[in-house]
């Protein structure tokens, strides 16, 4: 059942001792909380990408490739960006390579618009049955996936103020309209009264599920399941700004930046 | 109720007073604005319940011949139409939501406030379009939901559906106008210290509808122009025989149709939650709560439309999840709820009539959210689908719920409005009477659909047990209308004899309370500076916990000289509102009877008059009528108000590709791998987003104050924007000539040309814009103070072409790959 994939393993391990070598060469340890939610993403990438679930998907679950993207789009993104702390980004994030394209990337309206682009494309049935499942590019769809959702989440968890949060009122507001691409990808797929995805028809399917109804489940899980999940991180994003009632921007955005220049002049 | 110590202004002209009817033509002043709304669907309730009781009466007894099944339907379709789009949605949003919103944020007007006639003038007419088949061609016949394809030309022949649509249509601009207006002035208009969790919590309320308005309605108006054109142009949108289905029509209608039951229903909480602290004399029960509740019912509205189509056969997963959702929104129902009980809980309460009405909905709104819990199951719905216990449960959230709020703030505010005071007695009667007739009319429906009878039946037969309960409901509906003559005769008596009311009768707790009653033209003489919730009653009172009884600082708002008000910036009078609507109903008339000159006309002077109105102010380039230093934000009102026009034309273009894409997998030939031609549209592309480039230099142009440059470059921009077009010209043209492919010829060829030519005319309309700008660049009009002007056209540009890049994609790129 699970199959020894390594190099999924081998990314996960280098990701984790690029952390920890961070964290020795700056001298300055993650918090509790921090740590726990690196490791958090770290092992729901590993279970999202190889094991009972990426079995399922071999033997052509749609219901499990939905949930697997739903894994690495709104859970991995949020514990990341909840797991590396501000000081352990800032060297690269404000090198003077990655500074100007970073600035961009991490600005609201960029990442939604690039996040929705990739979400939709890879559910268009051409583009899923003869680019994603192709095997080559399997393997990235997941990187590419992680990619878009750290983007998606920036503005809302960034732990950065040089690429500040948005205010709690309009952070709000990005969570439901998040709803308009997901609505558009999701009802087509679960509505839908044919067989979209050639390549979900073979296979032995799993769970005693006619391809149909995997393709409802699949879809179900993309749009009502998503949705209740973006009701409860709307919940704590609420709970957050009642706790401080009249100030609508986030903590993080007023921490002091320290040595600024220091980097600056480091890097240039 | 409190002494009332503070005549500290010198009493200036209420808004009431002056002007005479073309005062009332050309007005702009928000009040008055909310009292031609409150007059129309006033009008328009006595309409909807005369349609009302037509159906109950012929309804009393079994196999009846007092209407025909032709007028019936025709009543009963009414009877919805009027009372969703014609009383409840304007007496909530356009009446309330007009009076109350700069009123209770601290502003001296809307955001926008010709936009704001505009939206009235126009719902005024579109209100007429609906109506008009009184006197010509027959009422809609469908039912509200005007479900396809009977609507088709085939089963509906005359003029009934076409003003349905063309109506709803009209009704749907100014909807949709008017929430953009809304949305920008609750962000930016807020008086100085209004953050969010200050603001009162109709505000809010508010705030949510005009976001479900804006996010909603442009599925409705796809699905409406979809109608048209099978209607029109003999396409295939909702006919089964061309491979289409008319479950299409359900979907994009319900898309809009759930938000727009909590459209309907959110202003009212908002309402409720402004009447029962007032009257209870304690602050709102969990504020942040009741706030969340709102977001979180928004939230859920769009994941649960499935549930008014458990009929079609979804099958048992998609049923199931939908059920889920549409249960979870007993939740924060549920939390409003128990939050007004908990803030009547204790208070000193004060029985007024308002207090009446607004605790009877509490009462009357748990009761048809408890069925709505029931309808949530999928196996229990399909017994109950299209019988009288869903007519009974929507009557009790809209009719014993959303009417009830609304008569509540009425008596609540109708001395603040008017400057008189409503007869109390007459008022109680008049709560007594509602409560007993509509409780009595609506509650046995529950029994007649257990009973087994349906919807939208013109008669029936005897001795099925239905007799006693429709004859019990009829007389009772009568009843209800005596309960609104009662109400009439309050309003005639008080316009007459009332007693003139105090600036504060109630002892109330938001701002709307400090200015003079009636208002003054500028509301507040000083903005006031607000630094808490409920902000009058802590300036009356010192705290928000507060008991009332002994008044602290009853001047704290008010200032102690009267500042002299011909420095008050009031944005004049405009005639152009009108006439813009005056056009847009010409045009809407003169498709209906086909005859295209008067579309023409109404075209023309719906252009000329728009175009007039942007120029209208003569400071127009030295001074800003919407100056950034009145803004909460820091914003102009402007930017968020093009923002807020592109989130709702998303939704607009997101129906259009759905349905494309999901029409070109039902097609028959000939293909988009037959037709496209690629090479043609990439070079068009490359143009396009060329112009993008174009309108950026322009903007930096006009951003350095290099007049010459920022216009070149916006003349630059429109020409690739024209070379754009006449690609689309060549290419429809090429299709139409050389392939044959007409508009009607399948499925594909039908969703290419709308969506296509949609996107053409938003490109026309860009183009438009931008010579418009081009002309006041050459006029010297635009520098760098003004070049926001150029920024907004820019975004409306760039909106364009990304959705330009999107259909690039969709539909020419990723055409169906031929298998050899």
């Amino acid at each position: 059942m699970w199959q020894a994939d390594l190099a999924p393993l081998a990314a996960l391990i280098v990701l984790a001792a690029a952390y920890i070598g961070s964290s020795l060469s700056l001298r300055q340890l993650p918090t509790g909380r921090q740590g726990a939610g690196f490791v958090a993403a770290l092992v729901v990438i590993w279970l999202a990408i190889t094991g009972p679930l990426d079995q399922l998907i071999r033997e052509r679950s749609f219901a499990a490739y939905i949930f697997q993207q739903m894994l690495l789009v709104f859970i991995v993104p949020p514990l990341l960006l909840l797991g590396l702390p501000g000081w352990m980004l800032r060297p690269l994030m404000l090198h003077r390579l990655v500074r100007p394209v970073a600035r961009v990337l991490t600005r609201p309206l960029v990442g939604f618009l690039l996040f929705s682009a990739v979400f939709t494309l890879i559910h268009y049935p051409t583009v899923c049955d003869r680019v994603c499942h192709v095997d080559p590019f399997y393997g990235n769809l997941h990187a590419v996936l992680l990619f878009v959702g750290v983007l998606l989440w920036w503005p809302l968890l960034s732990p950065l103020p040089e690429y500040p949060r948005m205010t709690y009122p309009m952070q709000i507001m990005y969570l439901f309209l998040l709803m308009i691409p997901m609505t558009a990808v999701a009802a087509p797929i679960t509505l839908a009264n044919s067989i979209l995805y050639v390549f979900y028809v073979g296979g032995t399917h799993p769970f005693g599920l006619t391809p149909m109804a995997d393709q409802v489940l699949g879809g179900l899980i993309m749009w009502v399941g998503q949705g209740i999940y973006i009701i409860c991180v709307f919940t704590a994003i609420f709970y957050r700004w009642s706790l401080r009632d009249d100030q609508e921007e986030p903590p993080i955005n007023r921490e002091p930046i320290p040595r600024l220049t220091t980097f600056a002049i480091h890097h240039r | 109720m409190a002494a009332q110590p503070r005549p500290l202004y010198v009493r200036e002209l209420s808004y009431l007073e002056g002007g005479g009817i073309y005062g009332w033509l050309t007005t702009i002043d928000h009040k008055r604005i909310a009292v031609l709304y409150g007059v129309t669907a006033l009008v328009m309730l006595v309409l909807g319940g005369f349609e009302a009781l037509m159906v109950r009466t012929q309804l009393m007894v079994p196999n009846n011949h007092f209407l025909t099944a032709q007028q019936y339907n025709q009543f009963f379709t009414m009877h919805g139409l009027t009372m969703i789009f014609l009383v409840i949605m304007p007496l909530e949003t356009g009446f309330f939501g007009n009076f109350l919103i700069p009123l209770q944020i601290g502003a001296r007007d809307v955001a926008f406030p010709r936009l704001n006639a505009l939206s009235y003038w126009i719902f005024l007419l579109g209100a007429i379009t609906i109506n008009l088949g009184w006197i010509w061609g027959g009422l809609p016949n469908d039912g509200w939901f005007g479900y396809a394809n009977l609507t088709e030309k085939f089963y509906s022949p005359g003029l009934n559906i076409d003003f349905y649509d063309v109506g709803l249509l009209i009704l749907g601009v100014s909807s949709v106008m008017s929430a953009l207006n809304f949305f920008v002035t609750i962000i930016n208009m807020r008086a100085p210290g209004m953050t969010f969790f200050r603001m009162p919590m109709f505000i809010w309320s508010l705030l949510v509808t005009t976001i479900l308005i804006l996010l909603a309605f442009p599925a409705l108006t796809v699905g409406l122009i979809f109608l048209f054109m099978d209607r029109y142009f003999d396409t295939h949108y909702y006919r089964v025989i061309a491979g289409a289905t008319p479950i299409l029509w359900q979907h994009l209608f319900w898309i809009f149709g759930h938000p727009e039951v909590y459209i309907m229903i959110l202003p009212a909480f908002g309402l409720i939650s402004e009447i029962i602290p007032v009257f209870s004399n304690k602050p709102l029960f969990g504020y942040p709560m009741m706030a969340y509740s709102l977001i979180l019912i928004a939230f859920l509205s769009y994941g649960v439309w499935g549930h008014h189509m458990f009929a079609t056969g979804m099958g048992p997963i998609a049923d199931s999840t939908f059920a889920i959702t549409s249960m979870l929104i007993a939740i924060p129902t549920g939390i409003k709820i128990f939050s007004w009980v908990a803030t009547v809980w204790g208070g000193r309460l004060q029985f007024s009539t308002a207090f009446l009405f607004a605790l009877a909905f509490v009462i009357q709104f748990t009761i048809g959210g408890l069925s709505g819990i029931m309808h949530a199951s999928p196996p229990i719905d399909l017994q109950q689908t299209d019988s009288y216990i869903i007519v009974a449960h929507f009557h009790y959230v809209l009719g014993l719920g959303a009417l009830f709020a609304i008569l509540g703030a009425l008596y609540m505010y109708w001395p603040k409005i008017t400057g008189r005071m409503l007869n109390e007695k007459l008022g109680k009667l008049n709560f007594w009477l509602a409560v007993w007739s509509f409780n009595a009319t609506f509650f046995p429906m529950h029994f007649l659909g257990e009973l087994g009878m349906p919807r939208r039946i013109y008669t029936y037969a005897p001795h099925m047990g239905w007799d006693f309960w429709n004859y019990w409901e009829t007389i009772n509906a009568y009843i209800i209308a005596l309960s609104f003559v009662v109400l009439a005769i309050n309003v005639w008596w008080s316009l007459r004899y009332g007693e003139r009311a105090t600036d504060d009768p109630w002892d109330a707790r938001t701002l709307e309370w400090s200015v003079p009653t009636p208002p003054p033209v500028y509301n507040f003489a000083t903005v006031p500076t607000v630094t808490a919730r409920d902000a009058f009653w802590v300036a009356k009172y010192g705290s928000v916990e507060a008991t009332g009884l002994e008044p602290v600082n009853v001047a704290a708002i008010a200032p102690s000289t009267a500042p002299d008000p011909g420095k008050i910036h009031i944005p004049a009078p405009s005639l152009y509102p009108v006439l813009i609507a005056l056009g847009l109903f010409g045009m809407g008339i003169g498709v209906l009877v086909e005859w295209y000159r008067v579309v023409l006309i109404g075209a023309a002077l719906m252009v000329i008059s728009a175009i007039s109105m942007a120029f209208e102010y003569p400071t127009w380039g030295r001074e800003d009528p919407h100056a950034v230093a009145e803004s909460f934000l820091g914003l102009d009102s402007r930017k968020i108000g093009i923002w807020s026009f592109i989130g709702s034309e998303c939704v607009f273009f997101a129906s259009l590709i759905s349905t494309y894409m999901v029409y070109k997998a039902r097609s028959t030939g000939p293909f988009d791998a037959d037709i496209l031609n690629i090479p043609l549209t990439s070079f068009s592309t490359f143009i396009l987003l060329m112009s993008s480039l174009l309108m950026v230099l322009a903007l930096a142009g006009y951003q350095r104050n290099d007049k010459f440059w920022g216009t070149f470059w916006l003349i630059g921009t429109a020409i690739f924007g024209c070379i754009f077009l006449g690609g689309q010209v060549y290419e429809f043209g090429d299709f139409w000539l050389n392939e044959g492919m007409l508009f009607n010829s399948n499925l594909f060829s039908q969703c290419f040309y709308t969506l296509v030519g949609f996107h053409g005319f938003h490109v026309f309309i860009g183009v438009c814009w931008l010579l418009t700008l081009a002309v006041a660049g050459i006029r010297g009009k635009i520098d760098s103070k003004r070049s926001l002007a150029v920024e907004i056209g820019g975004l409306y540009w760039h909106f364009v072409d990304i959705v330009w890049v999107v259909i690039f994609t969709l539909v020419y790129l990723m055409r169906t790959i031929k298998h050899a």
